[in-house]
This record gives structure tokens, C-alpha cells and sequence, in this order.
């Protein structure tokens, strides 16, 4: 394995149905806050689905004066807002002051879901007349292209598809391509965007979770310096992956086994707050003795952007001197389970 | 692949292609393409996959699917739920791994999976939103569609039928993607990350992103006719490219088959526009600089570049803009041509593909010809390659550019350059 002496994590930010804040996601959890989902129904026959909705800006906001960002869907606009309060830029001139060196890793598990299904009415009603203005931006990667552009950013850029575990999948991608000196920073990203496409979807997988959208982001960069009040990127396991021979159990147990966090570390989890969904995680971490906090049955579930939003409140909760360690297990995919430390200096 | 602080290694190994298969609208498999490729034929034909009659365009490189496919580890339940892009991606793999010959031991260690894909299973999406809109109230049948829809739920198929584990990285880099997913396969391995890696790409067609491109109006009215000065756009493609890569000391002590070596990847993002590339192709010049660097690579020592030329105005002046820039003095003498006439482009699939089929020019010791074409872009100092050429071939570079800026080439070498 080949890696810096330090990864710190230099920024964060997130956009979530608390707000468009790191901040407003933290405080929401902290104090308990209800956000009360709305109702979508959205033909009579449909099923009524609950959902949590990111709240509407008041004004626009300068940077949505970005050429690029003039025909973007949601997605776009949560995933630059988070990306920019990660890398603490000024919001009208975001690309000035950029790392020099920047990587881009865009986790994503629906996409633009709004401007696809539009799309596809439209290709069935006729496609001469399908829009091309949005089928480019129905293109997974288009969001992350938009940042890169809004960032003046030519490097390295990967988008990659997966689950509630794909942001940490980004992040493992992140220190390699750190590791291997390609970037000196890098911007980790998920956005996902409320559709009822989607939100139907989730309905299906027993449990009624309630589909949410947001943005969650984290400024990954190597530093020779180890300051007082550091947030550093400890460990992140070697993803376990869930196999027809192999359950959900036992790729947590794999994990948790490779895991190197005290048992003490604040643990920023993924448990749904469903029973039967949760118990191999309940199970894996029973004996675990840190305090534990969980977002999804407050937030409900924003499908890649979970394991953003658990990685953006352990970085609040560290920075605030809740804890000096706190771990994040991404285990509620399909795929794999995988988790990552974060370590506070004193 | 795991991260710890305070742990650091300089190790780096070789990292070499010991199997490969391949599914285009030429054929199902590694002989029936080289046959065809060899000869730069088109294998683009009236698409069925679905109803094109109220689109301008026609004509696409549909593979000939079987009627069955071979066994593997899916059951027949698994098997007769799976789409169009899903079948090109196990008809590939089990390819490849039958070509590997990796005991029973190697597979059950855990074995990194890196996949690009810019469409996936976008026909199980299709049939979801047509039940969900006619059916508004239909629950039953439809949690299968919504699960095998997510690529990762693709890959998990693959990794059952290949009967393989390990971590999966899914990459979303439009038509880069199949170039990405190997590049980043062959960082994991060469920097320690990863033992052994199986990477590709794969796309199948689909009603939705067919209607997308012809609303771009990027597809060719006619034939598409990669780097001619009349060219008129792209067809549509479908297939995959599995290969497995490994560390070369794991190679040989196993006995393997080599392929070819991987030795350099470079990857970069166009900012100009979200669909169009800058017309100097600078990003494309940044990617084959970085290829080139890792590899160690100048360009008088390349002997064939597969371009990504997909027939759009476009591309192919912006690519051949950027190769003659990088080529300087050595331009001349730089053998180029584009596999897309023949094959379609491939989106998600083709990067990998064309890796695919670069390894088998520089086994075979030919070029894989563009078609012919009666009037070169002026653009083209370079040799462009129109018929069938027998040479052989030592480096030859892949290129890859993709909506969203994406653009991404792989460097890559005959085995015998390799050392014993």
C-alpha cells in the first residue's frame, strides 16, 4: 500500500432536508429536530409516498450565474452548493483559489432522475422532438463535470455509480489517488435528487423507508503538518463485499474485524431505525461502547448520499469536541460494507 | 484495497492482461472478432432491439445475442431476468475467465472488480418507467427490474456467474468509462492495492439513449465514416470487454498467458463544454501526456494509436487536433485509425473494448484498419490506417473521450517487451 504520511480532511459540506449546511445537518441531529416528511402523490392510482425534500433557497444563489449551471437539474445545484462550503470558496467566484492540484469523485446512485424521466415522456410521445437540452444532462458523470468546470479543475474526475456505500467507496478511491501523488487534493462528492421515479422504487424494499435527497462533500488533502485540531483520515477498511455465499453478517463481520477504531470512537451510523433491516449492523456493533448516532430515521434515506451525510457529521461532531474518534460504517448497500475512522489531534 | 495512516509502501509491480473477452456486433468472442477487425469490415445492421421507425436512424451495431447462454454460476431464474447490457457483460466474462485459467484457489480470494458503464441496464429502467406510468398502481413485478437496474447489481451478477469477489468499483465516465475502470484496475494492482483485478466496460442500446443522441443530432444519417472530411456522425454500438490483469511475477509463476502489459494510464477533463470537446483537444492532449509519462513514452515510440474517432464533426477534428500536437515531428510516421466505423460506438463499453482489441493487434502483429474513407479530414498529418495492414507492433496507445469532458488512454505493450 502506498500513502502519504498525513490525509486531512480540510473541508466539508452538505445540503440535506435540514438545510443547505454542514451545520444545519449537524444541529438538526443534535437537537433532536423532527423534519416531518411532506406526502407526493403524484397520479390517484400511485402510491402515496413520503419523502423528505431539501428546503427551497429563498434567493438564488450567485454561483447558479455559471454558464454551466444554467439548464442543471437539483442534483447539480446540491452537489456545487456542498461542494463549495467543503472548499470554503467564496460562492461568487468559486473557481478562484482552487487547489491547484484538485481531484474530483462523484458517488452517485440515481442520477438525474428528474431530467431522465422527462426525457424518456418525451422520446415516447416523440422522439424528433426529444429535448436535447436535457438529455446531456441525464449522463451520470454530467454533474461532476459541471464542478469541475465551476472549479476550473482539469484533472482527474470519476463518477462512480453505486449505493448507500458508494461515498465511501470515493473516498477509498480519493487516498489512493492521493497516495500515488496524481492530486494533491481531493473534492469528495455525492448529490442525489428527490424523483418519484425513484422514491417509488425505494418504497418497494420492505421497511417504508422514506426517500430523501441532498448533497454531502469532503476536501481530502495531504499535508506534511500535523496541527492541533486536525481532522485526519485514520483508516478506511478494505471494502467487504456481500456475495450469494457470503450475507450482509458476515461482510460486516469482516469489516468490523479489519477495523482498527477504538471501541469508544463516536459511531455515525447507518441503521435505518427499520428492525429487521438493521439487525445485522445492531449485531456487528452490539458490543460496541462509543456513543452511536444515526440519521436516516430523522433524514430518511438519500440513497448514495447516506454515507456523505454520516462522514459530514462525524467531521462536525469532531471539529465541535464531541469526540476525537469517530467511525463510520457504510453498510446499508447490497454491495459491500466498508467503514472509515476519523481521528480529531488533541 | 485499504487505507491506514502511517503505512506507506513504494512498491510497484507490473501489471499485465492475461485473458480477455470480447462480445461487438462482429461477434461473440475473441476469434470471431479478430476475423472481422482484421479486415476492417462494418458489422452494423437494422436495429431490432427496438422500434426505431420514427427515428431518422436505423442502423446501429446490434449484437447477435444467443439463444441461451452458456452455463455459469447463474441460476436459470437469474439468467432469464437479465437485459441486453447484462448478457454482453457474462457472455464477456465468462470469456475471459475461461481464457484465464485461474484455479479454483485464486478465485475464492478476493479479487478486485473495476467496471465502466455509461448506459448499464438503462432497458430494465425503460420497461420500470413504462409499467409505472401505465400501471400506476402496480407494486408486483417490479423489484427485480429496480435491483438489476443498478449497475452494482449488474457487477453482482457477473462476480455470481464468474463465481469471483471482491470490491467493486463501478465508473460512470460516459464513453471513458470502460478506459477508466482498466486504468484504475491497473493502479490498484501496480501500486500494492490490489493482487489481481478483473476490469471492463460494457453498454448495451437502449430506445432512451439512441433518442438522446439523435436529438443531439450526433448520429450519422448515413454511414459513419470516422475521421473523413464528409463524415456525418456516429452510429450506436452494444458490447463488452472483460480482461483480467495481474501482477507479472503472479503471472509467470502461475505459467500464464500474457497478452500484453499495461504501462501507463492518463486521464484528464475537458472543461469547454458539457458535450463538445475543445476544438484543439486539450484535455486529449493532457491524457495521452500522461499516458506516455508513466509509461515512459515519447511518441516516436508508438506504433499504433486506436483513436476514439467516433465520426462526429466534433471529435475527430478536436482528436486529430490534439494528436498532431502531441505527436510533433514523429506525426508522420504515427499510425491511427478508429474501430467504430465497424463496430458502432460502444459509450461505456468501448474503452475496453478497444483496449481489447489493441491487445489483439499487438499479438497478431496487424493494425486494425478505419474503413475506408475517400477524403481524409486535412487534419489527419497522421498515417491513418484504411486497409488491412500485417506489422508488427510493440506500444500502442487507446484513447477515450467522453460527454462531461471525460478522456482517459491507456499505454500498452507486446508481451515480449516484458521480461522473462
Amino acid at each position: 500500500m502506498s500513502s502519504p504520511s498525513t490525509l486531512r480532511i480540510a473541508g466539508w459540506g452538505a445540503v440535506s432536508p435540514a438545510g443547505w449546511t454542514a451545520t444545519d445537518l449537524a444541529e438538526a441531529v443534535l437537537d433532536g429536530r423532527d423534519l416531518p416528511p411532506s406526502l407526493d402523490v403524484r397520479h390517484p392510482e400511485a402510491p402515496a409516498i413520503p419523502c423528505r425534500r431539501v428546503p427551497a433557497l429563498t434567493a438564488p444563489p450567485p454561483w447558479l450565474r455559471h454558464p454551466r449551471l444554467r439548464r442543471t437539474s437539483p442534483i447539480t445545484r446540491f452537489a456545487v452548493s456542498a461542494a463549495l462550503e467543503a472548499l470554503q470558496r467564496e460562492p461568487t467566484a468559486p473557481e478562484k483559489a482552487a487547489p491547484s492540484s484538485l481531484g474530483i469523485l462523484f458517488a452517485v446512485q440515481n442520477g438525474s432522475v428528474n431530467f431522465s424521466r422527462r426525457f424518456f415522456a418525451e422520446v415516447l410521445e416523440n422522439p424528433a422532438l426529444a429535448s436535447p437540452i436535457l438529455f446531456p444532462e441525464t449522463v451520470f458523470n454530467a454533474p461532476s463535470s459541471h464542478l469541475s468546470s465551476l472549479l476550473a479543475a482539469p484533472l482527474l474526475n470519476n463518477t462512480l455509480v453505486s449505493d448507500a456505500g458508494g461515498f465511501l467507496t470515493a473516498l477509498d478511491m480519493a487516498a489512493q489517488w492521493l497516495g500515488e501523488g496524481r492530486v494533491s487534493d481531493c473534492l469528495i462528492i455525492s448529490a442525489e435528487e428527490y424523483d418519484w421515479l425513484s422514491a417509488e422504487a425505494l418504497a418497494l424494499v420492505p421497511g417504508q423507508k422514506i426517500a430523501a435527497e441532498g448533497a454531502a462533500a469532503l476536501w481530502l488533502q495531504q499535508t506534511d503538518d500535523a496541527t492541533c485540531g486536525q481532522i485526519r483520515l485514520e483508516q478506511i477498511t478494505a471494502a467487504s463485499a456481500i456475495t450469494r455465499t457470503r450475507t450482509r453478517f458476515e461482510a460486516l463481520q469482516h469489516m468490523r474485524s479489519e477495523l482498527a477504531a477504538p471501541d469508544s470512537a463516536t459511531l455515525v451510523s447507518a441503521a435505518s431505525g427499520i428492525t429487521a433491516w438493521d439487525r445485522p449492523h445492531l449485531e456487528t456493533f452490539a458490543d460496541w461502547s462509543g456513543p452511536r448516532f444515526t440519521l436516516q430515521s430523522q433524514f430518511g434515506h438519500p440513497f448514495s448520499t447516506l454515507g456523505g451525510w454520516q462522514c459530514v457529521l462525524a467531521c462536525e461532531l469532531l471539529q465541535r469536541g464531541t469526540c476525537t474518534d469517530s467511525v463510520i460504517p457504510a453498510d446499508t448497500g447490497a454491495t459491500q460494507a466498508q467503514a472509515a475512522w476519523f481521528h480529531r489531534l488533541p | 484495497m485499504a487505507y491506514r495512516h502511517g503505512t506507506s509502501s513504494s512498491d510497484v509491480h507490473r501489471v499485465v492482461v492475461t485473458a480477455a473477452g470480447i462480445v461487438t456486433s462482429h461477434g461473440l468472442g475473441w476469434q470471431a472478432n479478430i476475423e472481422s477487425l482484421r479486415l476492417g469490415r462494418r458489422a452494423l445492421r437494422p436495429i431490432t432491439a427496438f422500434d426505431t421507425s420514427r427515428q431518422r436512424v436505423h442502423l446501429g451495431g446490434e449484437v447477435l445475442l444467443p439463444e441461451r447462454l452458456p452455463n455459469s454460476g447463474l441460476t436459470d431464474r437469474q439468467t432469464a431476468r437479465l437485459d441486453r447490457a447484462t448478457q454482453l457483460l457474462v457472455l464477456a466474462g465468462l470469456e475471459c475467465l475461461a481464457q484465464a485459467r485461474w484455479p479454483q484457489s485464486l478465485r475464492q480470494e478476493a479479487t478486485a472488480l473495476s467496471f465502466g458503464t455509461s448506459a448499464a441496464a438503462m432497458t430494465l429502467g425503460e420497461t420500470y418507467y413504462h409499467l409505472k406510468t401505465t400501471q400506476p398502481s402496480r407494486q408486483r413485478g417490479l423489484t427485480h427490474l429496480t435491483q438489476l437496474y443498478q449497475p452494482a447489481g449488474q457487477i453482482q451478477i457477473l462476480a455470481d456467474a464468474l463465481a469471483v469477489h471482491g470490491p467493486v468499483h463501478i465508473i460512470a465516465n460516459a464513453c471513458a468509462s470502460g478506459s477508466n475502470a482498466i486504468g484504475n484496475a491497473f493502479h490498484l494492482i501496480k501500486h500494492g492495492r490490489a493482487r489481481r483485478a478483473i476490469a471492463g466496460g460494457y453498454d448495451g442500446l437502449s430506445q432512451l439513449v439512441f433518442a438522446g443522441f439523435d436529438s443531439l443530432q450526433a448520429l450519422s444519417t448515413t454511414l459513419p465514416r470516422p475521421f473523413a472530411a464528409d463524415r456525418d456522425g456516429l452510429a450506436l454500438g452494444e458490447g463488452a470487454a472483460v480482461l483480467t490483469l495481474e501482477r507479472l511475477d503472479d503471472a509467470q509463476s502461475r505459467g500464464a498467458d500474457i497478452l500484453g502489459e499495461i504501462t501507463g494510464y492518463g486521464s484528464s477533463t475537458d472543461l469547454h463544454h458539457l458535450t463538445q470537446p475543445h476544438p484543439e483537444g486539450l484535455a486529449a492532449l493532457q491524457s495521452m501526456t500522461a499516458a506516455c509519462t508513466e509509461a515512459g513514452w515519447t511518441p516516436s515510440d508508438i506504433d499504433y494509436l486506436n483513436a476514439h474517432g467516433t465520426g462526429t464533426t466534433l471529435n475527430d477534428g478536436s482528436e486529430g487536433a490534439a494528436i498532431c500536437h502531441w505527436a510533433g515531428d514523429a506525426v508522420t510516421r504515427l499510425r491511427v485509425s478508429s474501430t467504430k466505423g465497424g463496430t458502432g460506438h460502444l459509450l461505456g463499453g468501448a474503452g475496453a473494448v478497444e483496449a481489447v482489441i489493441c491487445l489483439m493487434a499487438l499479438q497478431g502483429g496487424w493494425v486494425p484498419p478505419n474503413v475506408a474513407i475517400e477524403n481524409p479530414d486535412p487534419v489527419c498529418r497522421f498515417d491513418l490506417v484504411q486497409t488491412p495492414t500485417d506489422s508488427p507492433l510493440q506500444r500502442v496507445l487507446s484513447n477515450s473521450f467522453g460527454f462531461g469532458g471525460a478522456n482517459a488512454t491507456l499505454a500498452l505493450q507486446h508481451s515480449d517487451l516484458t521480461p522473462a
